[in-house]
């Protein structure tokens, strides 16, 4: 077997993440490698530093033989390897030919001999022929369905002739009979000898189609199996190393659904991002929100808790209405809410951990409860026991600026902050957003244990694993309205996929 | 929902209303100096600033015998007190990520309205100074609503109100110096000596230590220091930004009123437009104080610091008779090496991140 890129000692970290340690790895001319890992394992940091996107700190990469330097995605392309991210990203304004060339218009030629922009039109048609589309070339990429745009990145990788496709997740927003056309497509390339990175974090799925499965955690590579000898339960326990999380109880799920309501949204309207969505949220329930992104469940989250104010609609908790119209107004009516983006929306870098967790009013942190002074030993005494409740490592954590942790670290910072602070009704927005499988565990246990004790959680995320895994009940929303509630008997990964996907939703 | 669909496309994050938002003099440190494994240039950086005042002290010393006179020493801190005041105002917006260019107009505007007031118009000098004192913090209101509330550029707003003071400072005094009338009491207590120390100065002192309690040691104060690390976080986790904020413009304005009034005692002379020259000093100061101790944030005892050092070199270059102009280069010169150094050291390890 003849390597077409080796990967010799890649490694990457961020501040306060090892995010790749040290990856070597062959991939052979002609294979489909999977590439398989828990969420954060360091999969996608790899493939950036594969494609060009990221520089790494330390290794290199030999491709065909010669040692390449990529400073940006242009250089990737330009060398032959072309990464098809796992989120659609295509500009919904420009036509199915312009999303296809877009970032080689300037050069005025493909890689590859000859190919002039001028005559490219055959090639487009040849590459939508091979992926089984017939599109007008001149549709505007708004106009299509998801599956439909996430065909048409695979083509534009395709039509930069790469030596190595690296697909992220192409399966992540599909449904059962597009996920099989899909396959049938990588199958044929495979015929053609057109070497395939395949990340996934669904097993069966890389086992149906890899000769080769590499398997990450915690940013190393831990083994790398032959595809027709490896199981998905051997895959499954290198992912997460004995961390094993189970679903939420029927029996729990049904008393919490008989529950008091405890969070109550009517008619809630913003336009044009959410249209009359009315929930309930039972205390000691936990309500799953599931939808692709940009579905409209963070600008949900955020007009519940006032940091959006809707245009009608109210919010109720306990049965009082309270319509929160700014942040501090909806903490103060005993709801909580943990952000997407923690760096960006959560975390202030600079300051303490103790700071950090004691930010919403700083009672903890106050010796004398008449004063506003801040005493930082108090401080740091009231925050202690639960940093170590939610094993928040370092152990001295707590005098320590927030962004030396660990971005799992990090997230349980931000979740003590609000079990300190208390609230009736919790809203997370993607919890678990890349934090490492042990972290995530310990999230979800939170999460659950909160549940337990009663208050309202609405867990809103693009892990259609986590939603599953974790919710009572859950709704699905599309283009800023709930289509789908799936019970307790319903949940599925399956089935939270197809209804994000709107069950009408068929490749044209 | 289609607009959303290019999502790998992050949108520039808003910077908030404003986008000329100070930024500290470095963008992301890396880690806390007490991280595991910082390096010697971040474990000593901290206090590079400081050791520089002292050998900027060594070299005036070197170079003249005047220099470590106690009656110049005195003056240095004489010439320090004030501006040290106004730089601890200005502090407070800017580790919130405001500017505020109108604290030279404001002090200004202070001093010869103060000195109509009690001087010519014979007023009470505690009514007269109240009154100041009023419109000082009346204009960080009106500073603080147009920025934080209606979300005008603050670089803009502060220099715009800046030039407003500075013409109804005019049109109040008149073009007529005031030189005689100021109440004597004031006048001596504005000169006068605790011990070795210029009250003045053991008043800015008092003045900055108030002011790091405040921000150190208080609720708001911690609110203040969350804005400038994460506005949108502190929004988030229930802080009253815009409150908060203007809060920060009115002590600001309030100091710097506090300073001007001050400072027509001192002179005992009061004419339009050559109030206290505090507007780069100021700046240059808590610029320099971000050099110092907390690297990258600006903090009050850097920017009293920042006070010394800018007044250490002013007086020396007097001292050793270099042409005026030359004290101007050597203060932006100061200002920018300051600059660079907190940069140099706050980079350590973090390159490219």
């Amino acid at each position: 077997m003849e390597a077409i890129l080796r990967i010799e000692g890649l490694s990457k970290s961020y501040p306060g993440v090892h995010a790749v340690r040290d990856v070597s790895l062959d991939v052979n001319r002609g294979e489909t490698l999977g590439l398989v890992g828990a969420n954060g394992a360091g999969k996608s940091t790899l493939m950036r530093m594969i494609s060009g996107g990221e520089a790494p700190d330390a290794g290199r990469l030999v491709l065909d033989g010669e040692p390449i330097a990529l400073r940006s995605a242009a250089d990737g392309i330009a060398a032959g390897v072309v990464l098809v991210p796992q989120h659609l990203s295509v500009v919904p304004n420009l036509t199915v030919r312009e999303n296809l060339l877009l970032g080689l218009a300037k050069r005025r030629r493909l890689p590859g001999e000859g190919r002039k922009l001028g005559n490219v039109d055959d090639e487009i048609a040849a590459v939508l022929a091979r992926l089984g589309l017939t599109l007008d070339l001149g549709t505007r990429a708004r106009e299509l369905s998801p599956a439909v745009l996430k065909l048409l990145m695979i083509g534009a990788g395709l039509l930069r002739r790469p030596r190595l496709l690296i697909l992220d997740e192409p399966t992540a927003i599909l449904a059962g009979a597009e996920v099989e056309r899909l396959f049938g497509i990588l199958r044929a390339l495979r015929e053609e000898q057109q070497t395939i990175i395949y990340i996934s974090h669904r097993l069966p799925e890389v086992l149906a189609l890899a000769d080769r499965v590499a398997v990450m955690r915690g940013g190393s590579l831990v083994a790398t199996d032959d595809g027709a000898q490896t199981t998905t339960a051997r895959l499954a326990n290198l992912m997460v190393g004995g961390v094993v999380e189970t679903p939420r109880r029927r029996a729990d799920s049904e008393r919490a659904a008989s529950a008091a309501p405890r969070l109550v949204c009517r008619g809630l309207t913003r336009s044009p991002k959410i249209a009359d969505v009315s929930l309930t949220v039972h205390a000691g329930e936990i309500l799953g929100l599931a939808g692709l992104v940009g579905s409209g469940r963070t600008s949900l989250i955020r007009t519940i808790c006032g940091i959006e104010r809707a245009d009608s609609g109210s919010v109720l908790v306990d049965g009082e209405e309270v319509t929160p119209r700014s942040p501090a107004r909806a903490i103060a009516a005993g709801i909580a809410h943990v952000p997407e983006d923690r760096a960006r929306l959560s975390v202030i870098p600079r300051m303490t951990v103790a700071a950090n967790v004691t930010l919403p009013d700083k009672r903890p942190a106050r010796p004398f409860a008449r004063l506003p002074l801040i005493a930082p030993r108090t401080e740091r005494t009231a925050v202690e026991p639960t940093l170590a409740e939610l094993q928040i490592e370092p152990r001295h954590a707590a005098r320590l600026a927030i962004s030396t942790l660990s971005g799992g670290n990090q997230q349980k910072a931000v979740l003590a902050r609000w079990l300190m602070h208390g609230a009736r009704v919790y809203l997370f927005d993607e919890p678990t957003e890349g934090i490492d499988v042990v972290a995530r565990a310990q999230v979800h246990a939170l999460i659950r244990g909160l549940a337990a004790e009663g208050v309202a959680v609405l867990l809103s995320s693009s892990d259609v694993e986590e939603v599953a895994l974790m919710s009572d009940r859950v709704l699905v929303m599309r283009d800023g309205a709930i289509t789908h509630e799936l019970g307790p008997d319903e949940i599925s990964e399956a089935a939270i996929g197809h209804a994000s996907l709107g069950e009408d939703a068929p490749a044209r | 929902m289609s607009e959303n669909r290019s999502i790998d496309v992050q949108a520039p994050i808003p910077e908030g209303p404003g986008e000329d938002r100070a930024r500290a003099t470095t963008e992301a440190v890396a880690g806390p100096r007490d991280a595991v494994g910082a390096s010697p240039r971040q474990r000593l950086g901290p206090f590079g600033v400081p050791a520089i005042t002292l050998v900027i002290i060594a070299i005036f010393a070197f170079l003249s015998d005047d220099f470590l006179q106690s009656a110049n020493l005195q003056d240095i801190l004489r010439q320090s007190a004030l501006s040290l005041i106004v730089a601890v105002g200005l502090t407070v917006p800017l580790i919130m990520g405001d500017f505020d260019l109108s604290i030279a107009a404001v002090a200004g505007f202070a001093t010869t309205v103060v000195s109509v007031l009690i001087a010519r118009e014979e007023m009470p000098l505690l009514v007269g100074c109240l009154l100041l004192l009023l419109i000082g913090l009346g204009v960080g209101l009106f500073n603080g609503i147009l920025v934080a509330w209606i979300g005008m550029s603050a670089l803009v707003v502060t220099i715009a109100v800046g030039s407003v003071l500075n013409g109804l400072e005019f049109a109040i005094a008149g073009s007529q110096q005031i030189s005689s009338g100021f109440p004597p009491g004031f006048v001596s207590f504005a000169r006068s000596m605790i011990g070795p120390i210029p009250t003045l100065f053991a008043i800015a002192l008092g003045v900055a230590a108030l002011v790091w309690v405040l921000l150190e040691r208080t609720a708001l104060g911690r609110d203040m220091r969350a804005i400038g690390g994460n506005a949108e976080a502190s929004r988030l986790a229930g802080i009253n930004v815009r409150r908060v904020r203007l809060l920060g413009f009115m002590l600001c304005s309030g100091l710097a009123t506090a300073a001007g009034v001050l400072y027509a005692g001192q002179q005992a002379v009061a004419y339009p437009l050559t109030g206290l020259n505090v507007l780069l000093p100021s700046f240059a100061a808590v610029f320099i104080g971000a050099a110092a101790f907390k690297i990258g944030e600006f903090n009050i005892p850097g920017t009293v610091i920042g006070i010394l050092i800018a007044s250490i070199i002013n007086n020396g270059l007097l001292l050793i008779d270099v042409a005026s102009w030359a004290v101007y280069i050597f203060q932006g010169a100061i200002l920018l090496v300051a600059l660079l150094f907190a940069r140099i050291v706050s980079r350590g390890g973090a390159e490219g991140s």
